[in-house]
């Protein structure tokens, strides 16, 4: 099994919401705020496949979309923010920008027509103040990584998944980068950056998907080692 | 431990999430403040939260002003007002809440890291804030989205000399110089109002009052308050008992801070002569085990408020799988989704006819229950609170937008 010079340190990410007192009562108020407000309010709005259960909930990760379908009735528009493949966009300046450039057509179109939600009902825009905590767990191996992956928190796993490019700009703590150019294993790399967090009910599905990835190359591993034996 | 203890109910990453954040702060006195030891959301939470953050390394105190009953007259009207209610404020009244805060203020130890006072019984011991230039936070826990203008224009002089502000809504934040966070309450799925119980100790509770088992049970668990609306309760289950045979309990205790528990108690008593299927049980505070109890026998939980800060018992309620029928009031709306997690309602009207079509039918009013559940234990746990709060800690100190601590 190959030992890694540098060791995967685990992290987790931990939000503490800050209210920014903006607010929308329309869409066109909506694209307004949005086209000013900083990255880490756009991150929090279109991530919260993290902070709630998706498995019997109604709601879309995307406080936008669910916002201009369940206040302002634009379910066509709602639908086509849905539809972006966040996965895809883990640069969080283009998703900001695909947001508003489907707002602003809709807002262009002739299906527009001005609609302000009764007071009580705008959409209050939240900051997401960031907290980037070491674990204590740092592996060198796969099965030190697979011990610890069963050891973290959900917030550590999405951490790495899909918070690092997403909000740091930077590749350096994610799994798939170390296990590709630590551990040279480039097909479990493959794997685990293809991992969608949109399609799973519950972090905690994404984990266990993640963990059974590398258990599975860890079995493989152990084959081979006991035919060279 | 006692964290440990709730591994099994969210797992060990999140209990380890709270070590780390809890060591970063280890050495750190935080000094809660309210105006209760007992009776009321803010003195609950108080109770777990406190020796849960000691036992996880923060030095977490907790101390209680002292006031004249006058003085609570006058913070309850503060109360009202800042919920909405239209209330007179005299200058007079402005000097009692004053003076009792300066009286305050020279008994009580403010020298600690963090002063954390709760809601605006003590809001103006700030004042102190200068002579020992630490960090203070104010957490509004009630609705405050339309407060009265002048007693806010009062108090707000105050509030803009805190480090932060905590609101349970972003709708109850004002418009602050500060830097306003959003946290929500929560409840403790080990204490004795939201444990397990076991069918004896229920059964004996229904005994106790005389409740009878072989009718459905509707019940309200609320101070007697005029916000929580117990004249509407039971106005409410007098449109639904014409068509469908069911029980209403309205249960609450007292509370030191809330002088007109009693008179409201009257009014309610009066309504329900005649009615021998409403049982109006007036709790000794503590009666965790009784709460936890007559929640656990409920067919339907009502919180019919008519303002409300967040709702707490909507929350046990939840984690308890029952189906919940509610106000579209304050923070409520953060908790239930209507028709997925429970029921939102705005009139007596609306709040029978939904009692009725959960009691006609048990199926939907299992599947909201459920859904209930879950929600509780993503969202609505002192664990996630306590995070929330030594996350509030540390941005005291890591003003920066990314802390990597």
């Amino acid at each position: 099994m190959i030992h890694a010079k540098n060791p995967f340190v685990f992290k987790t990410r931990l939000d503490l919401l800050e209210i920014t007192g903006r607010k929308a009562k329309n869409l066109k108020e909506l694209v307004d705020l949005i086209e000013s407000a900083s990255l880490s309010v756009i991150y929090h709005h279109t991530q919260h496949f993290l902070s709630f259960q998706q498995y019997m909930s109604p709601k879309s990760p995307n406080d936008f979309a669910h916002w201009i379908k369940k206040e302002l009735h634009e379910e066509v528009l709602s639908e086509k923010i849905i539809a972006l493949d966040l996965q895809k966009l883990l640069d969080v300046h283009e998703l900001k920008e695909k947001v508003l450039q489907l707002t602003k057509e809709h807002l262009a179109s002739d299906e527009y027509r001005l609609f302000n939600v009764p007071s009580g009902k705008e959409f209050h825009f939240i900051n997401a103040k960031t907290f980037i905590v070491p674990t204590g767990q740092a592996v060198y191996n796969l099965f030190e990584f697979y011990e610890a992956l069963k050891k973290v928190s959900v917030n550590s796993i999405y951490f790495h998944l899909f918070g690092v490019g997403a909000l740091l700009g930077k590749r350096e703590d994610s799994f798939s980068y170390w296990l590709e150019n630590e551990l040279k294993e480039v097909n479990l790399a493959n794997c685990v950056s293809r991992l969608d967090p949109f399609v799973f009910h519950t972090a905690e599905d994404l984990k266990s998907q993640l963990i059974e990835h590398v258990k599975k190359r860890l079995e493989v591993i152990k084959k081979s080692e006991e035919a060279i034996i | 431990m006692l964290v440990d203890e709730y591994i099994p109910i969210i797992g060990k990453g999140p209990v380890e999430e709270l070590k780390l954040l809890a060591e970063k702060l280890s050495g750190k006195v935080i000094t809660n403040i309210n105006s209760t030891a007992m009776g009321g959301g803010v003195a609950e939470i108080l109770n777990r939260a406190i020796p849960l953050l000691n036992e996880l390394g923060v030095l977490a105190k907790w101390e209680v002003i002292s006031g004249s009953a006058e003085f609570f007259v006058v913070t309850k009207k503060f109360h009202n007002a800042l919920q909405g209610a239209h209330v007179n404020i005299t200058d007079e009244e402005l000097d009692v809440f004053l003076e009792n805060n300066k009286i305050n203020v020279e008994q009580m130890d403010l020298s600690g890291d963090i002063i954390f006072i709760h809601d605006p019984q003590p809001l103006a011991l700030i004042e102190k804030k200068k002579e020992f230039k630490n960090k203070w936070i104010w957490r509004c826990h009630i609705d405050t989205h339309a407060p009265d203008r002048r007693l806010w224009r009062f108090l707000r002089e105050y509030v803009e000399m805190y480090d932060a502000a905590v609101f349970s809504s972003p709708g109850f934040a004002q418009e602050l110089p500060i830097n306003k966070f959003l946290i929500t309450p929560s409840i403790d799925p080990l204490s004795l109002k939201n444990k397990e119980l076991s069918k004896e100790t229920i059964d004996s509770v229904l005994e106790k009052y005389d409740i009878k088992k072989n009718k459905p049970i509707v019940t309200q668990i609320s101070r007697f308050d005029r916000f929580k609306d117990p004249i509407g309760v039971i106005e409410a289950y007098k449109l639904v008992k014409k068509s469908v045979d069911c029980q209403l309990i309205l249960a609450g205790g007292t509370a030191v801070d809330d002088p007109e528990g009693t008179e409201v108690l009257s009014e309610v008593q009066e309504r329900v002569a005649g009615y021998p299927d409403i049982h109006v049980l007036q709790l000794e505070t503590p009666a965790d085990i009784e709460v936890n109890a007559l929640q656990r026998a409920s067919t339907i939980i009502l919180q019919k408020s008519l303002k409300e800060g967040f709702g707490l018992t909507v929350s046990e309620a939840m984690w308890k799988e029952k189906p919940v029928i509610a106000s579209a009031v304050g923070g409520i709306t953060f908790q239930i989704t209507h028709d997925y997690n429970g029921l939102l309602t705005r009139t007596i009207e609306g709040t029978a006819y939904s009692i009725k079509e959960l009691l006609c039918n048990p199926g939907y009013a299992k599947r909201l229950g459920r859904n209930a559940k879950e929600f509780a234990k993503q969202n609505l746990l002192m664990t996630r609170h306590m995070r929330d709060y030594l996350l509030l800690f540390l941005s005291l100190y890591h003003p920066e937008e990314v802390a990597h601590l």
